[in-house]
């Protein structure tokens, strides 16, 4: 059986031009996502507004480079870092990218996909249980968006996600917009995709924006949120349920009120689709 | 795992090329061998797309720490040295943040002295930015201690960064935080410390017998040491002013925080 997490509610990735106005204003809003890596520093800003934020909201922590997917092994001192501030921060649980960044002690600090294969699965839930009980929280692992295929593919990327995170025992944070970007870009149904995990493991949800290339779509995170994104979020919300869903920007960061905005929409459909 | 290894490995090599596919016949044959093709985006226009984000990211984050640099030396130039940076020193953490600890050195010869100074001092506002706290000192430690002082050594501040530079580039910083032009100051020898008050940055020029004095102290030399060291290469007429302003130097760093402890013998 898979783990229990709270359902949340609706959250927003916390960067630092809102920092301050979070603090002071305490907004509306029922949780923050914070990218583990900005907060694994020895002091100064990033861990004082990190415990202004916590002594208010619950805080997800988001890592954005374990390179689970990585064939190098775990770096020991990075996982360290992780536990310190999972004790720190005490989240209800915490996640990272199925993907690879660093290859041959290099890191590219990017979100690379994998070769889909059942023996490459095998490998990354290995990697995922280490993870997990080092941290002794849950743990989710997110879908990443690709402009890359492989020959060696052999499992279509629903079947791939869901072979790693049944064999790991853990959650999946489910980004839409990112199942909307590589069903573009790779010419598969985004909502067999959503119909093919495994609905009880998703822990969270994920909306961001993203950019037309013409010829591919790029996940910049620097746009509101699409109407075709938001129309698969109650796709998704109706497939999955109601699951704790947050808001990413991490380009042309807006006025705190554009991202709220977009909160009450997820708060909107969320009721809508998924009623308690 | 060892295919996916040797597949990472490549793909990380290609991925870190500063040469776009079209111009590397290995890269292209990488690509076609591992990466499938499709109509709208071929296998080398697929692994391309990455290799252009490892640049854009990685230019970005530097920038984002170096905004003066990059004034000065003008975006193509800042381009060209780092993109020769990241190629000679690839990103070796999964933190982002320590990518840049090598530009200064990494400039020097490269860019002119001014522009070399801009960097250190940058960088040493990274440094400063998030370094340790540190509770104030105990003011009634630094009183009790009298005359044993001059044996105990001091503990600077973990955001402080002392500089000795060959130009005020400091004063870019300034003119570039007030939306001014920013060319590279005329040398002029500046002594800077780099520290963080509380939460801001901040930095301030000093006397470099001051300085001097400090360097000592960072260094782990007890103070009366220091200050002999300092002695010891003052001119004549240095002397009295190291004697007669020490004493207000010393208030005025545990006052500002950059002396945080005493440590008696
Ligand atoms: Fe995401």
């Amino acid at each position: 059986m898979p783990q229990r997490v709270p359902d949340l509610g609706v959250g927003v990735g916390l960067r630092v031009p809102h920092y301050r106005r979070v603090v002071d204003e305490r907004p509306k809003v029922d949780w923050f996502e914070c990218i583990s890596e900005n907060f694994m520093v020895d002091g100064g800003k990033p861990l004082h507004f990190l415990d202004a934020v916590r002594e208010t909201y619950p805080v997800i922590l988001h890592g954005v480079s374990m390179n689970l997917g990585g064939a190098d092994p775990l770096d020991p001192a990075h996982l360290a870092k992780l536990k310190a501030l999972v004790r720190r921060v005490e989240p209800a649980w915490a996640s990272d990218h199925l993907c690879w960044s660093a290859g041959g002690g290099h890191h590219l600090h990017d979100l690379l996909p994998l070769p889909m294969t059942l023996e490459v699965a095998r490998h990354v839930a290995r990697r995922v249980r280490q993870v997990e009980d080092t941290l002794e929280v849950p743990f989710a692992i997110e879908n990443v968006s690709s402009y890359m295929t492989f020959h060696d593919d052999e499992l279509s990327e629903w079947e791939f996600v869901s072979e790693v995170v049944e064999a790991a025992d853990c959650g999946l944070l489910l980004d839409v917009n990112n199942v909307f970007v590589s069903a573009f870009n790779h010419g598969f149904d985004a909502r067999a995709y959503l119909d093919g995990v495994p609905h009880e493991r998703v822990f969270q949800m994920h909306l961001a924006g993203h950019t037309d290339a013409g010829t591919h779509l790029l996940d910049t995170h620097d746009h509101p949120v699409r109407d075709e994104v938001w129309e698969l979020y109650r796709h998704a919300c109706r497939r999955v349920g109601r699951r704790a869903t947050s808001i990413e920007r991490d380009d042309h960061i807006p006025e705190l009120e554009e991202l709220l905005a977009e909160a009450e929409i997820v708060r909107r459909l969320r009721d809508e689709e998924a009623p308690r | 795992m060892k295919r996916l290894a040797e597949l990472q490995r490549e793909l990380s090599a290609a991925l870190r090329s500063p040469r776009p596919i079209w111009q590397d016949d290995g890269t292209r044959a990488l690509a076609d061998r591992v990466v499938r093709g499709q109509p709208r985006l071929s296998a080398a226009r697929q692994l391309e797309l990455y290799r252009e984000q490892f640049f854009f990211r990685h230019l970005d984050a530097v920038a984002e720490d170096f905004p003066a640099l990059v004034e000065a030396l003008g975006w193509d130039a800042f381009e060209e040295v780092t993109t020769a940076y990241l190629a000679a020193h690839p990103p070796t953490s999964f933190s982002l943040r320590d990518l840049a600890a090598r530009l200064p050195d990494f400039l020097e010869g490269r860019a002119a002295p001014a522009a070399v100074d801009l960097a250190r001092l940058e960088w040493a506002l990274v440094e400063a930015f998030d370094a340790a706290d540190a509770p104030p000192i105990d003011a009634a430690k630094v009183t009790a201690a009298g005359d044993a002082l001059d044996r105990a050594t001091i503990t600077l501040d973990a955001s402080l960064t002392l500089l000795a530079l060959g130009a005020p580039v400091h004063e870019v910083r300034e003119r570039l935080a007030g939306g001014e032009a920013t060319a590279l100051p005329e040398a002029r020898p500046t002594w800077l410390v780099v520290y963080r008050r509380e939460l801001d940055l901040d930095w301030r020029e000093v006397p470099p017998l001051a300085h001097a004095a400090l360097s000592a102290l960072s260094r782990g030399l007890p103070l009366s040491d220091a200050l002999d060291e300092v002695a010891a290469r003052c001119a004549p007429d240095e002397l009295g002013t190291l004697e007669a302003e020490i004493g207000g130097w010393f208030r005025q760093w545990v006052a500002d925080g950059w002396i945080r402890d005493v440590t008696l013998p």
